[in-house]
């Protein structure tokens, strides 16, 4: 359940709803204030600890993580491509659309930094939020807003509203299987078709209950006294601030100070307070530096096949387009992974036959699309080829595009590999398909 | 205070907005302290209304036009509000999960206190004390919506305990339980009265377990009160109460079908008191139980659904639905599907449409395998009618509901006028065509609901709790109905909670108990193997129970109505 509670009674667990509230504001204050990466894992971590010291399970937020990731991945992959932070003079690692002039989309090292600390910050807040339910019931949550001037209308309204999901669910179950029992189908492939499909044929029953639910929801709340006198209503549980408390607001009320002073407060683009520590620029600078040292341009010539350092002409490229060849190369591989990915999910559960199948169906066509895109690069290969001859155009780092094409090659013959490989990883990750089940014995028939 | 009358409704008539009817026409009631009160009637009898009107629901949330007054304890309803009105009046509702509204049991029995502004010890108090009085303590912090029914019920009736009312009204309590879940809530309920000695107007259909608490016994029909007595005065006359569809016990049934005379006023109304007098009038007679071998004459086709050893289980195996069931059904049968809530009984008769899927064993209907089916595919051999119509009614018109199963199995326009044509008839729809659904009675949303399916033309026809939430009357009509449809040759199967009900229509009865099939076969093996039933906290029909009872004496043990009790009786008397 999404609004799980993990009963508990430590120091954590007993702390009042609205210093769990006021924890929480800080910690998503503190993520927000912060872009660097280096910070927003050490405050991630810091998170994780307070979920350590609250006895709960790591398994827990692990799950919630995984529940959440693909949402995390598309906000990652959104912020490395369109970073709203713009940066002077950025060092491009790749781009996305290489095959064009000029190539578009350029992926930074900038942009990777900032996509990491976006993607923290991204989790801190989710698990932070999921942190504070599993601390706290909803009732107390619910109480601690009536205690900060929330109307109880609106608060009672919450908690119906969550007392009520699973019943919902149970009955949206109910009408499409009711639906189904008379052979209507609504599992197409096509998201448009079938989300018709469920709204036209859900929505109907969905709301004349929803109707006839809501007027016994009030029948019964004005049966039992709702709203006799709201302003002299009493509370069953009660919430009191302790000396705890104060004390973890106050470290909190400390930590946002700290933070404020490292991350530094600036005027009109100017720090009038603060070490002006925690930008991801400065991450980005640190980053940029390892990536054009030596040892680092040793691993892009590894890569090329080529040991740079003894050959005469290696002065004649720049390093930097090396990055771009050495992230091209990446890119193909992860776009390998993706298409592994997908074939791995389709083909999640039927024979390895079958698998290799549809593996290479979504491969061959998949092959020929990357190289319709590489094609215009063709002739500048020849061209240099026959100018320079091989030896000379494998110098002419042309061998840059050989080595494309030759991966481009291999990895197509491993994808559907890769596939079925994937699959089984997808299978282990998402806690997989019981693959057959086996009775136990049974021992209480009598 | 105690000259007071607690209820007082003086010439009392209601017109909900928008209807012509009144709900409630020239009522005149007067309810004294500590009487309890059991007021019955067929459905749309106006005793829902007559209970939202004792705590101001009616006219201050249901609105229309109401003449006459209603008193309680001198304070006129239409002068107060609801939530005045109900510190006085607890109200408990028929639907358990729709009154629950708390996130855990503690809050719900709160709700009610808190809103009165009770200090917050006093509050904790009566939650320990309610909580224990209805046998929730395991679960004081557990969401309502997660028990079972009864037990739902249960914590609904706490609710409305902590708010110490004067005046208890129990809109039919236990008309969406099952048995263990009625059993416990009549159970509380004889409790509270015995306890705590207030008012009480219980709404309820099931008599057998009430009489003996009752002190004044009131029928509406229309809108109008048109009986009003005490039980023994009423239930005196057996058949004007099944006129009005009513069940009268079966033991005072079968005493005033042997002769009034014996019993003079004193027809015996439960079941201790039956066999007590009918000990006095038989001679013990020694020698093996009777038995009845009359068998219902049914001729049986081909088989048509097959499963074997299969299992389903939810939630990665920790809940074990089906352990490992065999059965076979065959053609032309009439099937009754007995067993508590979470006995499997549903999840079952999911496999036959393939709804569901087995997680171990096989499953055939007609023949094939489910695996290699699709739910549509099936859907033309098992129709399957939910309990609630409004979950399966998709149309905005009675033709588009009924068409909407044949336009799902993209047969030809002609085809499809006739199938609608054809279920039209069979219910009576056939000038109201073009009316919608919802403006339909409960009755006959769910007549609808059974058309649109059989217009799929299934062999196989399962019904989940064909009569639940309807009254006598319209659930034996649509009973009747499956009875016919079986004649006709289909293969008809229901899930019930209604032992009279299984032992009225079907020929083979199926009990299950915690996934497992605990006994199967002709009605009347199953019904005299009571000690077996009793595991599964199923009782048999009262007149069963009876004979059973009285075994020594020459009664049949496995009788199934009055009318074969009373050939054995009237030959022994």
């Amino acid at each position: 359940m999404a609004f799980e509670y993990i009963p508990g009674d430590d120091f954590f667990h007993r702390r009042d709803p609205r210093t769990k509230i006021f924890m929480a504001i800080s910690i998503v204050i503190m993520s927000v204030w912060f872009n660097d990466p280096v910070w927003l894992i050490s405050l991630f971590i810091f998170e994780l600890l307070i979920l350590k010291l609250a006895r709960i399970p790591l398994s827990k937020i692990a799950g919630f993580i995984r529940g959440i990731f693909p949402v995390a991945v598309m906000y990652f992959i959104f912020n490395l491509i369109l970073p709203p932070v713009r940066v002077a003079d950025p060092l491009v690692v790749f781009y996305l659309v290489f095959w064009t002039f000029p190539p578009l989309f350029p992926i930074t090292v900038e942009s990777v930094v900032w996509g990491i600390g976006a993607l923290f910050r991204f989790l801190i807040i989710l698990v932070m939020i999921r942190t504070v339910l599993m601390l706290t019931p909803i009732r107390d949550l619910i109480l601690a807003l009536t205690k900060l001037r929330v109307p109880p209308e609106f608060a009672l309204a919450v908690s119906i509203g969550l007392g009520y999901l699973p019943v919902l669910i149970d009955e949206n179950r109910r009408i499409k299987e009711a639906q189904q029992a008379r052979g209507w189908e609504y599992e197409f492939r096509n998201p448009a078709k079938r989300f018709s499909a469920l709204l036209t044929k859900m929505l109907i029953p969905s709301i004349a209950n929803s109707m006839r639910r809501t007027r016994d929801i009030a029948t019964a709340i004005e049966s039992r006294g709702f709203g006799y006198n709201l302003r002299a209503r009493t509370y069953l549980h009660e919430i009191k601030m302790k000396t705890g408390d104060y004390l973890v607001i106050f470290i909190f009320l400390g930590l946002l100070l700290a933070a404020a002073f490292v991350r530094g407060l600036a005027i009109g683009g100017q720090f009038v307070f603060g070490l002006g520590l925690a930008d991801f620029q400065v991450t980005a600078r640190f980053v940029r530096s390892w990536v054009t040292t030596p040892a680092y341009s040793l691993f892009v010539s590894w890569m090329n096949l080529i040991p740079w350092s003894i050959i005469p002409f290696v002065n004649l490229l720049p390093l930097s387009y090396m990055h771009v060849q050495f992230g091209q190369y990446f890119f193909l591989l992860l776009m390998g992974l993706i298409v592994g990915l997908i074939a791995g999910i389709i083909s999640r559960g039927k024979s390895r036959k079958v698998a290799f199948g549809i593996n290479l169906a979504i491969t061959i066509p998949l092959f020929f699309g990357l190289f319709y895109l590489i094609w215009p690069m063709l002739p500048t290969t020849f061209a240099v080829f026959f100018s320079l001859g091989w030896f000379d155009a494998i110098l002419a780092q042309n061998l840059n595009l050989l080595i494309a094409y030759l991966l481009l090659i291999f990895i197509t013959v491993l994808w559907p590999y890769t596939g079925s490989v994937m699959g089984t990883i997808i299978g282990r990750f998402r806690g997989g398909k019981k693959t057959v089940f086996i009775p136990p014995p049974i021992t209480d028939d009598d | 205070m105690e000259d007071i009358p607690d209820i007082v409704i003086e010439d009392v008539s209601f017109t909900y907005q928008g209807s012509e009817q009144p709900a409630l026409d020239s009522i005149n009631l007067r309810i004294e302290p500590g009487e309890i009160v059991m007021v019955s009637g067929p459905a749309g009898a106006g005793k829902s209304t007559l209970c939202q009107m004792l705590n101001g629901l009616v006219p201050h949330f249901f609105r229309g036009n109401m003449s006459g007054t209603v008193t309680i304890h001198g304070h006129n309803t239409r002068k107060n509000t609801i939530a005045y009105l109900s510190q006085r009046v607890g109200l408990l509702f028929q639907d358990p999960s729709a009154q629950l509204i708390a996130p855990t049991v503690n809050d719900e029995i709160a709700f009610g206190a808190e809103n009165y502004g009770i200090p917050r010890d006093q509050i904790i108090e009566r939650v320990e004390k309610f909580r224990k009085l209805v046998r929730l303590d395991r679960y004081a912090s557990t969401s309502p919506h997660r028990l079972s029914g009864g037990e739902q019920q249960a914590c609904a009736i706490a609710a409305v305990m902590a708010m110490h009312p004067d005046i208890y009204v129990l809109d039919e309590p236990t008309s969406n339980l099952d048995p263990i879940g009625s059993y416990r809530v009549l159970d509380l309920i004889t409790t509270i009265v015995r306890k705590e000695k207030k008012t009480m107007l219980i709404v309820e259909h099931k008599m057998e377990e009430l009489l003996p608490i009752i002190d004044r016994l009131i029928i509406f029909n229309e809108g109008k009160i048109i009986l009003e007595g005490t039980p023994r005065e009423l239930l005196h006359n057996v058949q004007l109460m099944e006129k009005i569809g009513l069940k009268p016990p079966q033991v005072a049934l079968l005493a005033s079908k042997i002769n009034s005379d014996r019993f003079g006023s004193e027809l015996p109304l439960t079941l201790d008191e039956a066999i007590t007098k009918f000990k006095s009038l038989l001679k013990k007679k020694d020698g093996a139980p009777v038995l009845i071998d009359e068998t219902k004459e049914v001729s049986l086709g081909q088989e048509i659904i097959r499963t074997e050893s299969l299992w389903h289980v939810y939630e990665e195996g920790e809940v074990q639905a089906l352990r490992g069931i065999d059965l076979s059904i065959k053609a032309g049968d009439f099937v009754g599907i007995i067993g508590q809530n979470g006995s499997g009984k549903t999840t079952l008769v999911k496999h036959f449409n393939r709804l569901l899927l087995p997680n171990y064993g096989d499953i055939w209907v007609m023949g094939e395998n489910t695996k290699d089916c699709t739910i549509a595919q099936l859907s033309t051999q098992v129709g399957y009618v939910f309990q609630n119509p409004d979950f399966q009614i998709c149309c905005q018109s009675v033709q588009d509901e009924m068409e909407f199963g044949p336009k799902n199995l993209k047969l030809d326009k002609e085809e499809i006028e006739r199938r609608r044509n054809e279920v039209a008839k069979l219910f009576g729809f056939e000038e109201r065509l073009d009316e919608k659904p919802f403006s339909l009675s409960k009755g006959e949303r769910q007549k609808l609901a059974v058309a649109s399916v059989l217009a799929m033309r299934p062999e196989v026809l399962i019904v989940d709790e064909p009569t639940t939430g309807q009254d006598y009357r319209t659930g034996n009509e649509m009973m009747e109905f499956y009875r016919s449809l079986n004649k006709s040759g289909k293969t008809v199967i229901i899930i019930t909670h209604d032992m009279n009900l299984a032992a009225e229509y079907c020929n083979r009865i199926i009990v299950l108990r915690n996934g497992r099939i605990l006994l199967d076969g002709p009605v009347r093996d199953v019904y005299s193997q009571s000690k077996i039933l009793a595991k599964s906290f199923i009782q048999p029909p009262q007149i069963t129970r009876f004979g059973q009872a009285l075994d020594k004496y020459g009664l049949p043990i496995n009788a199934l109505n009055v009318d074969e009790m009373y050939k054995h009786v009237s030959k022994l008397m």
